[in-house]
């Protein structure tokens, strides 16, 4: 049996924090506090707070996101803050942004917290068959919900005001320096399918994106809540949201990884011509193979930015989860097979 | 006892199946589960790494001479996987070098050593690959086999 409180030193620091910042609450308790396993990008913590406000008990249900010493993205807390605030409105079943701190000082590293969802479990990346018989269903939604995202305009947006908003036509580029660097600082050892990969979407680069919208950057199964009879109940870990291509969300969450080898269906979930049809309905894009294809292919190149990032962590000593192990073993393992099985046919002689 | 292997094989299992019950909290039992399926696999890729890494050497080296590349001395200082890690990291630097310029060039000899690299590259990935853990199904599996093991 857990104990409800895992972290009693934590769990005090938490109910000062919330004091100070609910103005009228008094009797500050937290009654659970419980981490979660993964988040490797944060610590995720479960938080029950109880406190009396205007001579009524109030219960919430947070989630607490705090930076860990090393994570498996590099991202600023105030950018997954500010993308969830940009939902706000958009009909997205995302939790509402509470209380940003980027300093230390609270509870000893930077954090924020938001609303906790508590409809619905999240689905795991690699058993997709646990989602029947709601799989073509929870698919419909997915790209129905990755459509929506980048209908939102980001001009305005929170987002926007904490990170920049590139030209139409640099958004491919922007996003291949960005894990190129990453790819080149952190590699343990040369990276032959990688780089070979970069230089082949180098060659043929995409279109313009045909409008700028918010990127969720991890939108995949495992980063998403559902009920069990088919409903998405929630769009989880924003931590790589940014202003970009539309067709980035879309071909990250059809990256063969995340499709338990089922490339019949889009990301293994329903049929191509279905996701396609939901995307374009709520995003209001036109979908083009030829630009989605330079993207899927990024899709894997990105994973293995990640994937090298992570094993960097995990090999110095800053981040000792078994999880950015695996990232930078298993993962790593599978997307050389998925880049070089892809680029080989294209290179035949 | 020595079998390395097997000995990884059984503490990975032993952790998945029953330390990680015993564990408070989600964070914990996570961790441990994930930990377990890490040392399986890596039982699994212990014995035949060297064997994986001699081969691509043999392989890179034969493309890199087809390049015209001076490979120099490619024997290995021993058969530990850091020296034998060490040769194959140079021979990859240098393949990517070799493949940066070939593929400026579009002659028929060019494309032909660019597919052969590509393909290298594929059958390559394909023997890196490990088994897929099964994460929801890890402990039942796990005893599925250890009930074997014990008829």
């Amino acid at each position: 049996m857990s104990k409800a409180v895992e972290d009693k030193a934590l769990a005090r620091q938490i109910e000062a924090y919330l004091s100070g910042q609910i103005a009228d609450a008094s009797g500050m308790r937290v009654t659970l506090l419980r981490r979660l396993h993964g988040g490797a990008s944060r610590q995720t913590y479960m938080v029950d707070a109880e406190y009396t406000e205007a001579g009524r008990k109030v219960t919430r249900a947070l989630i607490l996101r705090r930076d860990p010493p090393d994570s498996l993205i590099d991202t600023e807390r105030r950018v997954e803050f500010a993308a969830i605030q940009s939902m706000e409105g958009a009909g997205l079943p995302v939790p509402k942004a509470l209380f940003l701190e980027e300093g230390s000082e609270a509870l000893g590293a930077p954090f924020f917290v938001m609303e906790r969802i508590e409809t619905g479990v999240p689905a795991q990346p690699f058993r997709l068959e646990a989602l029947d018989p709601h799989r073509e269903s929870l698919g419909r939604q997915i790209f129905r919900h990755i459509g929506a995202i980048a209908a939102v305009d980001p001009a305005g947006s929170p987002l926007s005001e904490v990170i920049d908003t590139p030209a139409l036509d640099a958004c491919w580029q922007r996003e291949l320096n960005y894990w190129e660097r990453e790819i080149d600082t952190h590699a343990r050892k040369p990276e032959p399918i990688t780089k070979a990969a970069i230089r082949h979407l180098r060659r043929n680069p995409p279109p313009p994106a045909q409008r700028l919208s918010i990127v969720h950057g991890d939108f995949r199964v495992g980063n998403f809540l559902h009920n069990e009879a088919g409903r998405l109940t929630g769009i989880l870990d924003w931590e790589m949201a940014h202003i970009g291509d539309p067709y980035e969300d879309f071909a990250w969450m059809t990256d063969p990884l995340w499709s338990g080898g089922d490339l019949a269906r889009a990301g293994g979930l329903v049929a191509w011509p279905e996701a396609i049809g939901e995307w374009e309905l709520t995003s209001g894009c036109k979908f083009d193979f030829g630009a989605f294809e330079w993207w899927s292919i990024f899709a894997s190149v990105k994973a293995m930015g990640i994937w090298i990032s992570s094993a960097r962590a995990f090999a110095d000593g800053a981040n000792d989860d078994p999880i950015l192990a695996w990232s930078g073993w298993f993962t790593h393992a599978a997307h050389e097979r998925i880049l070089s099985a892809r680029l080989s046919s294209k290179y035949k002689a | 006892m020595s079998d390395i292997a097997m000995i990884l094989d059984r503490l990975g299992k032993k952790l998945s199946i029953d330390v990680s019950p015993h564990l408070e909290g989600h964070y914990a039992g996570g961790h441990v589960i994930m930990a377990g399926l890490l040392t399986m696999m890596a039982s699994e890729q212990f014995d035949g790494l060297v064997d994986r890494l001699l081969a691509d050497i043999g392989d890179m080296r034969t493309l890199l001479i087809d390049g015209g590349v001076d490979v120099g001395d490619t024997r290995t200082r021993s058969f530990k996987v850091s020296a034998v890690q060490e040769v194959h990291n140079r021979l990859s630097a240098e393949l990517i070098t070799l493949q940066e310029r070939i593929e400026l060039l579009d002659d028929p000899a060019s494309r032909a050593l660019n597919a052969r690299i590509w393909r290298y590259f594929s059958e390559g990935a394909e023997a890196r690959m490990p088994t897929m853990p099964d994460f929801a199904d890890a402990r039942a599996e796990v005893l599925a086999e250890l009930e074997q093991a014990g008829e």
